[in-house]
């Protein structure tokens, strides 16, 4: 009997020692669960309805196309067609020696994303053109190559070499900011929320400010900057984002703010024995209402 | 009864007794072997982009061996990758998870672990990196599918037949995998996160000492402290080093293949692109 306790407590000494040489204890998982994921849904904003109301005349919209400009005219539809439904005719400059013989029977100038520089004749041909009562539209993105502040001196403008991005509110990117503080003017009548896709920030007067969540790439910081300036004549509107105004971009108040560009590039505004032309789901005109 | 036969009734007794104390020693020294094993920690190494379903399947197939292996007590993962394909690496994440709740697995970041690299990396219990490892890139990279089109050459059952989806709606689509890789990663380091959701989105690459301090990284060290961090977890000592890819005979090699808007379905990917640019 001794003898088998004997055996017992070595065989459990030696056995022990071994496991206390090798194991300290056991190891006990910590649960962890994969993420839940299924609640994850993020969609852009969708196209609602939208009523133009606009008023009417005639003139000339002159596009400049004479300077690599980095759009297709198939971006501009929209705008284009605002445009058309205020009366007013829509040209491509293609030859920039012509510049100033085309300007002399323009109402309005648009110039987006010019991938040449402006000569300094040219920039003053423009600048003679606004002094005259004409209307200038710059307008340029961060996707772009852009020569636009060849032009824009003259005019108290530049484009700052950043984009704008908000990683807490947007439409389903960062750089799809979301914009909602205004000062008063035409240009923002009847905004509460537009988004822009990609879109830079503008000196000048600013008139469409981004919210203190917003960053501007060069700066790093979060602030409330301007992506969109009108000088203070009112004669010179510059746009930091070119997307906005392209289908199937054109939602929230993006189509408001487009009418109000077409209004501002025609001199029109809505008055109410005017045209309504009523937009439909896929942007465009179905009928007018006198 | 005389002194003599005492004496060798005594000698005859302590023989027993030695004789049984040895025998009950080789009993325990080989009952220990066959009924409790040596412990050992298995190292496996990821030192290659997740591209391809071979590496994927390579680095699976590791990590279920060391899950079943009785004497691999826990799992270092050396990893030196800037990431790869986004479902591949969701896989990777999902078994060491499944590891990880038999036995304890340790990541240590050598070079780098970005973006995907590093989402397989918060899956493991700790985090060693060295101070200038590079840790983080959170995020997602993709190329848009063409816009939607018809073609007088080809027949299609519906509009998103050969894009997937319009371009619009695929960036939304891009934002859910983001959203659920920052969970991952959340969801794992859990209270040691010292950075905020919105700040971790800007997909920034830290240094390890600064993954560290914002609780990317659980420690300083190299390999061989990710070794006894693993050790520590499965409360072993005096353990053997398994060398996984080894023993397997798995050698990761993936190539270099650059985001190409070529590609005609678009993929996301978990990876830091620059990587692959500075290799051209």
């Amino acid at each position: 009997m001794r003898r088998s306790v004997f055996f017992a407590l070595v065989f459990v000494v030696v056995f022990s020692a071994q496991t206390l040489f090798f194991y300290r204890g056991v190891y006990i998982p910590q649960a962890r669960e994969p993420p839940q994921v299924l609640d994850i849904s993020i969609y852009p904003s969708q196209f609602s309805e939208y009523v133009d109301r606009h008023g009417s005349g005639e003139g000339k919209v002159l596009f400049d196309s004479s300077h690599r400009n980095d759009f297709s005219p198939g971006e501009l539809n929209v705008l284009v067609s605002r445009i058309l439904a205020r009366g007013f005719s829509v040209e491509y400059l293609r030859d920039s020696e012509k510049l100033g013989e085309n300007l002399t029977d323009a109402d309005a100038f648009v110039v987006i994303s010019p991938a040449r520089e402006y000569s300094k004749e040219e920039a003053e041909e423009v600048k003679k053109f606004v002094d005259g009562g004409g209307r200038l539209l710059l307008g340029s993105d961060p996707e772009r190559d852009s020569e636009i502040n060849t032009l824009t001196g003259g005019f108290g403008i530049l484009f700052w070499d950043d984009f704008l991005y908000n990683l807490k509110y947007n439409d389903g990117n960062f750089k799809y900011i979301y914009l909602t503080d205004f000062a008063d003017s035409k240009l923002t009548r009847n905004l509460s929320k537009i988004v822009f896709y990609s879109s830079g920030s503008i000196y000048g007067n600013g008139i469409v400010f981004t919210d203190n969540n917003t960053y501007s790439s060069t700066k790093g910081i979060p602030g409330r900057y301007s992506p969109v300036v009108l000088s203070h004549d009112s004669r010179v509107l510059g746009l930091g984002d070119i997307t906005f105004l392209t289908e199937p971009y054109n939602v929230l108040d993006n189509n408001i703010f487009i009418s109000n560009i077409a209004d501002f590039l025609t001199n029109t505004s809505f008055l109410k024995e005017d045209l309504i032309t009523k937009v439909n789901v896929t942007g465009n005109a179905t009928e007018s209402i006198v | 009864m005389e002194l003599g036969s005492i004496q060798r009734s005594a000698g005859r007794l302590a023989e027993s007794y030695v004789f049984l104390f040895i025998l009950a020693m080789i009993i325990a020294i080989v009952l220990f072997r066959v009924l409790v094993v040596v412990p050992s920690v298995g190292v496996i190494i990821i030192d290659s982009d997740i591209m391809t379903d071979k590496v994927k399947d390579d680095i699976v197939d590791m990590l279920r061996y060391a899950g079943e292996e009785k004497d691999i007590k826990g799992v270092v993962l050396s990893i030196n990758s800037p990431g790869g394909e986004v479902s591949r690496i969701e896989e990777i994440y999902l078994e060491i998870l499944k590891l990880r709740n038999k036995k304890p697995v340790v990541a240590s970041i050598d070079g780098i672990g970005l973006s995907g690299g590093y989402y397989i990396s918060a899956a493991a219990n700790l985090i060693y990196a060295k101070p200038s490892s590079q840790v983080g890139n959170i995020g997602v990279v993709s190329v848009l599918p063409e816009p939607v089109r018809i073609d007088r050459e080809r027949v299609t059952t519906g509009p998103y037949k050969t894009t997937g989806r319009s371009q619009k709606y695929y960036v939304g689509e891009v934002e859910m995998v983001k959203e659920a890789f920052l969970r991952a990663v959340i969801s794992q380091r859990g209270d040691r996160l010292k950075i905020d959701k919105e700040n971790l989105s800007k997909a920034e690459i830290y240094l390890g000492i600064e993954g560290m301090r914002i609780g990317l990284v659980d420690r300083i060290g190299t390999r061989s402290d990710a070794l006894e961090g693993a050790a520590d977890l499965a409360r072993i000592a005096n353990y053997g080093i398994v060398d996984v890819n080894k023993k397997m005979n798995i050698t990761l090699h993936s190539f270099p293949q650059l985001l190409s808007s070529n590609e005609s379905t678009p993929v996301n990917y978990y990876r830091y692109v620059e990587f692959y640019e500075g290799l051209d």
